[in-house]
């Protein structure tokens, strides 16, 4: 465990999730410890680590999980987002693949978490300028079409690490904060009762009797 | 019939014969030319008859198809089926009859065209050209000078030869042409004659097979009445649902409900999430069993919210601002609800606090419901007759009020019946009263009630009691009661006891007639002064399923602990058909997921009834034991990496103290060899001082064995002891990467902190091994645990518990998707 304030208003987990070898353990360890290992092993299972930052006066506490991104590394999924209320969706920018299976995790999202989640798409490894292979104006028109905030960051050099964080961790503090959330769209209108049910009746009688000749 | 005209006439070529040919030869012309037209029209509609029977049959295929869609529904299928099957046939006959079409009409007239009046025209050509040369010769003769008297020879000659070809010639013509004019009467008619034969057979076969249709089709068409009226009347029906629509909000009211009937109730209420968001969901929720479930509107998935009520209470949430809270509130948990309406919030809370109240009077819930095959609709299941005793079918000789097997769900009266079917489990263990309802779970043995009471008051570490129909069965349990039971642990306190009574017994053992003090004094001989066991040295064991009430003695030349052989278990009914097939599954499957041990225990029964070996139990060697290298063995022992334990072992069994004998049963997962150990007072924390300082707890997780690792840790055996390597049976149990048994030590509160001597935690181990699961299990255990350190702040810490039942849920689909492929390949 990192760093353990006991003072705190708020505790948010956030998880982590996106392909093998993104970096997502970089970013953890660059947020939370201000580390990083170029040479840092897959990430088995799962690993926490946790941070506090202040918003507005308050003291967020942010419980991370790190996910191992390769399949063969990942226990079972349901139990990883129970409970969780952001999560950072991480791809490479220099590798393609990765960001094309950003809609597979997309869905695993959508089954297994809060369907209030604040999801971030972070593109990371914008230090390799030279190899990019998905431009920046495609992943923020993606993110923008799937209703996901989108940053692209640096573990290695530090680029947006915190910014990224600290915006997903506001905008959660933001909807928490704020309470009184607009219902969501399970609840059906009142508006009911003009249904054309007459005319409806009235046709259905008339075949009736059709057929019944 | 003549020929067109008579001979005579035709050797003197008149100019009549030459009119009475122009003729014959106009009017075949015409005929001819009839004829084609009719054998090209005939082509056409052969065509057109082959296109239609190819279409007839595509239709027929759909059809059938379409037939097939209303696989199940009988009727509809059977009627459908009945009538496709004739239409088939008539579209065979219609086949036919193009067939005959093309065969009578068209082969026979272009037949009759070919070979009668094209050798007409043949006949003619010839006969023009004789007709031509004979013309020539004749004005050459007419010709010739009287005085040149030998070309009056030749020309004489000439004109006598071409004379003879010429009549030769006329006589072939004008007979082809007379049998030409003589046969197109009867080839035209015959033709027609034939085509409407085929019609003729085609319309009878129709006929025969209408007549023999024709019940058929009357059946059909009222059944087909019958459906148009079924239909109206739901239609009638659904129209008249239009009055019963009513503004009010549809709540099921309580206070309706007979009080002697479990509450049940079900509807939707918005559920406030309990992370950060605290967002509300709308959610089906369903109050039966004594538990609260929910689901969304769509999906399959049902998920338990409080499975005990009698931990909950009920209270209105008044310092919500929504309208109609309320709040459940048990130990770990506190969920907040809001009803639709003021109905509601007042049934819910009535229903709730009702529900409350059964759930404490009548015992616990049931997870059959989260087993997902019962509908929330299912009916109640009355939960009367408590503590009754009763077998399906038997309930005669019960002197209690008998109760059916209705009044447990499906998934609680099968693993009565499994408990039962346990050898003397049918009896209590101390009283042999019928039907006994209560365990001891440590022990091993089922109680009747009047005998569980006293059980209860010997100390937890004596007995630990549960009701074999009211609690909560963990599978893990379940299996160490399938390796005792009654028999086996009997024939272990009470190896020593002599019925007829002795000065050295003088304490009777009690029938379920007994008083309970006399029982009381029985127990406690039994199981705190143990005064029936017998040393090991003399104790004798015979293989149980073949002989279970044998009292003989067997002399003992060397010992051995066999390890255990699973007990096949027996088929049992079927509880319901509907629920219990995969119940069945998945309660056995649960355990087997945990031991990791045999998944062909479900399915892999074969090699044991191919070779009927008796269930090995003790110490008798005279017994064959299964060898590890056998194929029975192979089919659940799965240890080919702990070589060095051979477990039959060349010594006297006087020789070994109780601890060193717990020690090797424990290796070898034998339980009713470890249940021994314990009645002889084995130290359950003995450390082998020659074995690497390993305690019973290391050696049952090397055997890979949940249920041993379970049996020693309910009857008290410390679950954090080191070995020299400063390694506790976790470390271990995370090396060789076994989640049950790591979730076993994690449900028991292991310490995870502990360090072997090279420094390393087992998390440390587990991720040497990469092994996600037992990494992600050991993780968030210890997160956990800070969590409740760190008094967690308000939220509720389920994270664990979450966690472990997914794993649980994970194990047993894993060990059922195996069963069903092994399935699969069998079959």
């Amino acid at each position: 465990m990192g760093n353990r304030d006991d003072e705190y208003d708020y505790l948010f987990k956030v998880v982590l999730i996106g392909d093998s070898g993104v970096g997502k353990s970089n970013l953890l360890s660059r947020f939370t410890r201000n580390e990083f290992n170029l040479e840092s092993k897959s990430t088995i299972g799962v690993e926490f680590a946790t941070r506090s930052i202040e918003v507005d006066g308050k003291t967020i506490k942010a419980q991370i999980w790190d996910t191992a991104g390769q399949e063969r590394y990942r226990a079972i999924t349901s139990a990883y987002y129970r409970g969780a209320v952001g999560a950072l969706l991480v791809y490479d920018i220099a590798k393609l693949l990765t960001y094309n299976n950003v809609e597979r995790w997309l869905k695993e999202l959508r089954d297994h978490a809060d369907q209030n989640i604040v999801i971030m798409l972070v593109g990371n490894k914008s230090d390799l300028r030279h190899l990019r292979s998905v431009p920046t104006e495609e992943a923020k028109a993606f993110a923008e079409k799937e209703g996901l905030s989108f940053i692209e960051t640096s573990a290695l050099d530090s680029t947006n690490v915190e910014t990224a964080f600290h915006n997903i961790l506001t905008e959660i503090y933001r909807i928490v904060s704020r309470q009184q959330l607009p219902d969501t769209g399970t609840n059906e209108p009142p508006g009911g009762k003009t249904i054309t049910v007459e005319p409806t009746e009235e046709t259905n009688r008339s075949t009736n009797n059709c057929c019944a000749r | 019939m003549k020929a067109i005209i008579d001979n005579i006439e035709c050797q003197r070529d008149s100019p009549r014969f030459r009119q009475v040919l122009e003729e014959n030869e106009k009017d075949l012309d015409i005929l001819e030319s009839k004829l084609e037209k009719v054998v090209k029209h005939c082509n056409q509609m052969v065509l057109a008859g082959k296109q239609f029977n190819h279409e007839q049959e595509q239709l027929i295929h759909t059809l059938w198809d379409c037939a097939g869609y209303f696989n199940g529904d009988s009727s509809v299928q059977s009627a459908l089926n009945r009538m496709l099957s004739a239409l088939g046939e008539a579209a065979k006959y219609h086949v036919i009859l193009v067939d005959q079409a093309a065969r009578a009409v068209t082969k026979n007239l272009s037949s009759f065209i070919k070979n009668e009046l094209h050798k007409v025209k043949d006949q003619r050509q010839d006969f023009e050209k004789i007709s031509g040369d004979m013309d020539s010769v004749l004005q050459r003769a007419s010709g010739v000078s009287r005085t040149r008297t030998q070309d009056v020879n030749e020309i004489n000659n000439l004109v006598i030869a071409t004379r003879r070809a010429f009549r030769h010639t006329t006589v072939n013509y004008v007979h082809a042409m007379s049998v030409a004019q003589g046969k197109k009467r009867y080839e035209v008619v015959g033709a027609l004659l034939s085509y409407l034969k085929a019609y003729s057979t085609f319309y009878h076969q129709g006929t025969d097979l209408c007549d023999d249709l024709k019940p058929s089709l009357e059946k059909i068409s009222q059944e087909v009445n019958g459906m148009r009226q079924e239909v109206t009347e739901l239609d009638k029906s659904m129209e008249n649902r239009h009055t019963d629509v009513t503004d009010k909000d549809l709540v099921l009211s309580v206070d309706q409900l007979d009080n002697s009937q479990p509450v049940t109730m079900y509807g939707y209420l918005f559920k406030r999430t309990t992370n950060a968001f605290k967002s509300w969901n709308r959610r089906y929720f369903t109050l039966q069993n004594n538990q609260l479930v929910y689901r969304k509107r769509s999906g399959e998935e049902v998920t338990v919210m409080e499975e005990d009520l009698r931990l909950c209470t009920v209270k209105p949430a008044v310092e919500v601002e929504r309208r109609y809270c309320f709040e459940v509130v048990s130990p770990m948990k506190c969920h907040m609800l809001q009803a639709e309406s003021e109905d509601s919030y007042n049934s819910w809370i009535s229903a709730l606090q009702r529900g409350i109240g059964q759930a404490l009077q009548l015992g616990s819930p049931d997870n059959s419901y989260l087993s997902g095959n019962e509908t929330p609709t299912a009916s109640p299941n009355p939960q009367k007759g408590l503590g009754a005793s009763t077998t399906p079918g038997d309930s005669s000789n019960s002197s209690s009020p008998a109760t059916t097997p209705q009044t447990f769900t499906a998934h609680k009266a099968h693993l009565w019946q499994d408990l039962m079917s346990i050898p003397g489990n049918d009896l209590c263990c101390d009283c042999g009263a019928s039907h006994p309802r209560w365990a001891s779970i440590n022990l091993g043995v089922t109680l009747c009630i009047e005998c569980s009471g006293i059980h209860r008051s010997l100390g937890v570490h004596y007995s630990k009691v549960r009701s074999l129909t009211l609690d909560a069965w963990e599978p893990e349990m379940v299996k160490v009661m399938h390796d005792l039971g009654n028999s086996v642990i009997n024939r272990i306190y009470l190896a020593a006891y002599i019925p007829g009574g002795s000065a050295s017994v003088p304490v009777p053992k009690p029938d379920s007639h007994r008083q309970v003090s006399v029982r009381e004094e029985w127990i406690k001989v039994k199981y705190v002064d143990r005064r029936y066991v017998k040393p090991l040295s003399t104790a004798c064991h015979v293989p149980h399923a073949a002989t279970p009430d044998a009292e003989t003695w067997h002399p003992q030349k060397s010992w051995g602990i066999p390890r255990r052989r699973r007990r096949r278990r027996p088929k049992l009914p079927r509880v319901s058909k509907s629920s219990s097939g995969s119940l069945d599954a998945s309660l056995s499957s649960v355990g087997d997921a945990h031991d990791q041990e045999s998944h062909s225990d479900i399915t892999d029964t074969s090699p044991e009834a191919s070779t009927p070996l008796p269930d090995i139990l003790l110490l008798d060697v005279d017994v064959p034991c299964p060898r590890r290298d056998s194929p029975e063995g192979m089919s659940d022992d799965y240890s080919t990496e702990d070589e060095n334990s051979n477990n039959v072992t060349e010594e006297p069994l006087s020789n070994l103290s109780p601890d060193t004998v717990l020690y090797r049963a424990s290796e070898a997962h034998n339980l009713a060899m470890m249940g021994h150990s314990f009645a002889l007072g084995a130290d359950k924390n003995w450390h082998n001082q020659d074995d690497n300082g390993q305690t019973p707890l290391h050696q049952a997780v090397s055997s890979r064995s949940v249920r041993a690792v379970q049996y020693l840790l309910i009857n008290g055996t410390r679950i954090n002891e080191q070995d020299s390597s400063g390694r506790t049976p976790l470390h271990h149990a995370a090396l060789m990467s076994n989640i049950g048994q790591v979730c076993l030590f994690l449900k028991h509160r292991v310490d995870l902190n502990v360090t072997d001597n090279d420094g390393q935690k087992a998390i440390d181990l587990a991720v040497q091994s990469n092994e996600p699961d037992v990494v992600t299990l050991l993780r968030v255990a210890s997160l956990s645990e800070h969590i409740d350190r760190d008094g967690g702040g308000q939220e509720d810490n389920n994270m664990l518990s979450d966690f472990l039942r997914d794993f649980q849920e994970k194990m047993v689909k894993q060990v059922h998707d195996r069963s069903l492929q092994k399935y699969n390949e069998i079959t």
